[in-house]
């Protein structure tokens, strides 16, 4: 098994950032691992070829990315696939103020969706993890209940899935009070620790409330770290490509109505067969989002059914949940451990 | 805080284990949608003189009429109130072959913003409309999406679903959150319901036949997509030797002034041959869907629990 870098498959790395939170900020690539403080244009100054291997880089914002150049899988693992679930059901259309009748749409994930993706996922021994808005709890207990009764993980997706306009105007305080609401319900119903999120809470929150691991951004398409001020948590990389939103929601991030492209069931399924087929080839990692809404739907879930069981059959498989991964990165490979 | 308000309109949880009749063990519903492009205001009277309304109902609709009648399918028409006025001999063409006709507004117009008294009096003038050309009153409510919506759920009011209640409508016709007939909940304090029917836009022809000229784009006739997203859907609910069918509603709908000849109309009949031979297959109309859903899930059935929902502590709500 042999995992390789992004820095020796072409001439470019390309960084692909998280969302919002971390565009426009400038960076420097670092040489031989070790790390180039920001040049002060904010324009990374030093680019030759040869700094593109480096495993680290500085945002101009101090916080550092390192990869794993060493990533190996436990004996017997060729590749891992987390699947994820960002449980909104209503919850973002509502605060994005979505007509009634498209948060209806909403409504179908906990109603409906969120159930055949906890049986689909049962049925193939699928290590899923569920990123839950605190409140979803309060909406669709019974659906919460049951997946944890299941075992499968929780992490944090915010309180209530505020809109973006609304994220911006919240201060430290309350996002940090979000964040502890959060946590707390969803322990209060596992019975375990949250260990990870997926919002857009500073790192230095996430880290003294006990959050070992993030997963938004593909500053790699494997697991890596990012550090701020001696905290660090792992980043399990997502994709949009991977995003069942990107094929199935309509108006997804506001497109137009003109820009839809619904996409067929199995034309999704090819894609996802597909990049699990290179994953598994290079022991790579592949991280596969769900939303309860759209991917809940029946044909999709049918084909979900088969593409699990494919990749199964390809052998070597580790489909852990996101705690399991990043657990192993922390105890085997955080920054500063081997040097 | 009252029952999860401003959040959901019905219960926590979809009923399973449903009987469909006929040992049918799914149903497909067709759902052909006369009404044709207008403005925010709904259809006005240029609005029938475009070349794709008359299209509509000259050329289009006595074809997918045939293609109904030969594969013995009765379908559920939504029609706008100023279309079984203008367009009266093409509506008495559907209901002589056995259609079902359901209302679909005055003029199929945005009813977002309407005062309550306004949307309550345009009701009345639909429900008049359509009763004087069927002779009874109409069953069943639309709200479709018009193609250039921002949202394909179509649109309703604050009021709109408490009005229709009261007007005793037996179901409305399109809310996405089931796959099967749904109860919508307006007041859980002395339980007011009206059962929904299901829609999906992914199952809708018109958001994937024509787009907008421009910004436009490039491969937009995505009809094949449509064609394999209802099959794929009918054969999830069917099942296969591997694995056992979800049973539930797959909703087809189309629009006359977008489909009529051609590799569209083409479409349309293999999904329709294919549904009236498939013993597996219930097709009932609106109003034989939700007199079903009543019989084997009464309005009782459904389970409001006292609110869970908590008021969140300080600024969160």
């Amino acid at each position: 098994m042999k995992s390789t870098w992004p820095g020796g498959r072409g001439s470019r790395v390309q960084w692909v950032l998280s969302r919002r939170a971390l565009l426009g900020a400038g960076m420097t690539l670092a040489a031989g691992g070790a790390l180039a403080a920001a040049s002060p244009s904010g324009i990374g100054g030093r680019g030759s070829g040869s700094d593109l291997l480096g495993n680290a880089y500085r945002m101009s914002s101090g916080r550092v990315v390192s990869r794993i150049p060493d990533l190996k899988w436990p004996e017997g693992v060729r590749c891992v696939v987390n699947v994820t679930l960002d449980y909104d059901a209503q919850m973002a259309r509502v605060s994005n103020k979505e007509p009634r009748l498209e948060a209806t749409e909403g409504e179908f994930g906990g109603r409906v969706g969120i159930w055949r993706l906890l049986d689909v996922c049962s049925e193939n021994d699928v290590g899923l993890t569920l990123f839950l808005p605190g409140r979803i709890a309060d909406l669709y207990p019974s659906s919460v209940q049951e997946a944890a009764r299941r075992g499968f993980e929780f992490a944090d997706h915010s309180w209530d899935h505020p809109a973006w306009a609304e994220i911006v105007t919240l201060d430290r305080d309350q996002q940090r009070e979000h964040l502890r609401l959060t946590m707390e319900r969803l322990q209060s119903i596992s019975g375990k620790p949250v260990i990870g999120s997926r919002w857009f809470y500073a790192l230095e929150d996430l880290v003294d409330n006990g959050i070992l691991y993030e997963s938004m951004g593909l500053a790699d398409d494997m697991p890596y770290f990012v550090t701020e001020q001696d905290r660090s948590v792992v980043v399990l990389p997502l994709g949009v490509e991977h995003n069942d939103a990107m094929y199935w929601k309509f108006a997804w991030l506001r497109s137009e109505p003109q820009g839809q492209r619904i996409a067929d069931a199995q034309s999704v399924g090819k894609i996802w067969l597909e990049a699990f087929r290179e994953v598994h080839e290079r022991g790579g990692y592949l991280n596969i989002l769900l939303h309860d809404a759209v991917g809940g739907r029946a044909s999709r879930v049918a084909m979900l059914d088969k593409l699990f069981k494919e990749m199964r059959n390809a052998g070597g498989v580790w489909f852990a949940t996101c705690g399991d991964v990043a657990r192993y990165c922390h105890e085997n490979y955080a920054p500063g451990r081997s040097g | 805080m009252g029952w999860k308000a401003g959040y959901t309109f019905s219960d926590e949880r979809s009923p399973t284990q449903l009987r469909w009749p006929n040992h049918a063990v799914c149903a497909v519903s067709v759902v052909v949608d006369l009404s044709v492009p207008g403005g925010s205001d709904g259809i006005r009277p240029a609005d029938l003189e475009t070349t794709e309304a008359r299209y509509a109902f000259d050329v289009s609709l006595p074809r997918i009429l045939a293609l109904l009648e030969q594969n013995g399918i009765r379908a559920t028409f939504p029609v706008p109130a100023v279309i079984a006025q203008s367009e009266s001999l093409s509506v008495e063409r559907v209901i002589s072959r056995g259609h079902e006709i359901a209302a679909h507004g005055l003029r199929h117009e945005d009813v977002t913003a309407l005062a309550r008294p306004d949307e309550a009096a345009r009701m009345d003038q639909t429900i008049d409309a359509l009763s004087a050309l069927t002779g009874r009153r109409p069953a069943g409510w639309y709200s479709l999406a018009r193609q250039k919506d921002r949202f394909p759920g179509g649109s309703i009011s604050a009021n709109t679903i408490d009005l229709l209640m009261g007007k005793g409508f037996k179901y409305f016709g399109n809310s996405q959150a089931d796959d099967v007939p749904h109860y919508l909940v307006t007041d859980p304090r002395r339980p007011r319901k009206l059962l929904a029917l299901p829609y999906s836009y992914s199952c809708d022809d018109q958001f994937f036949v024509s787009f907008p000229p421009r910004p436009g784009g490039t491969n937009i006739e995505r009809i094949l997509t449509l064609e394999s997203i209802w099959n794929e859907e009918l054969e999830a609910m069917i099942g296969t030797e591997e694995r056992p069918g979800f049973n539930r509603v797959v909703t087809a709908v189309i629009h006359p002034y977008l489909n009529g000849w051609g590799h569209r109309l083409r479409v349309l009949e293999r999904f329709l041959r294919k549904i009236s031979r498939r013993k597996e297959v219930w097709v009932p109309t609106g109003s034989e869907l939700a007199s079903h859903w009543f019989s084997i899930n009464p309005p009782e059935s459904i389970e409001i629990r006292k609110s869970l929902w908590r008021d969140a502590p300080g600024k969160v709500d």
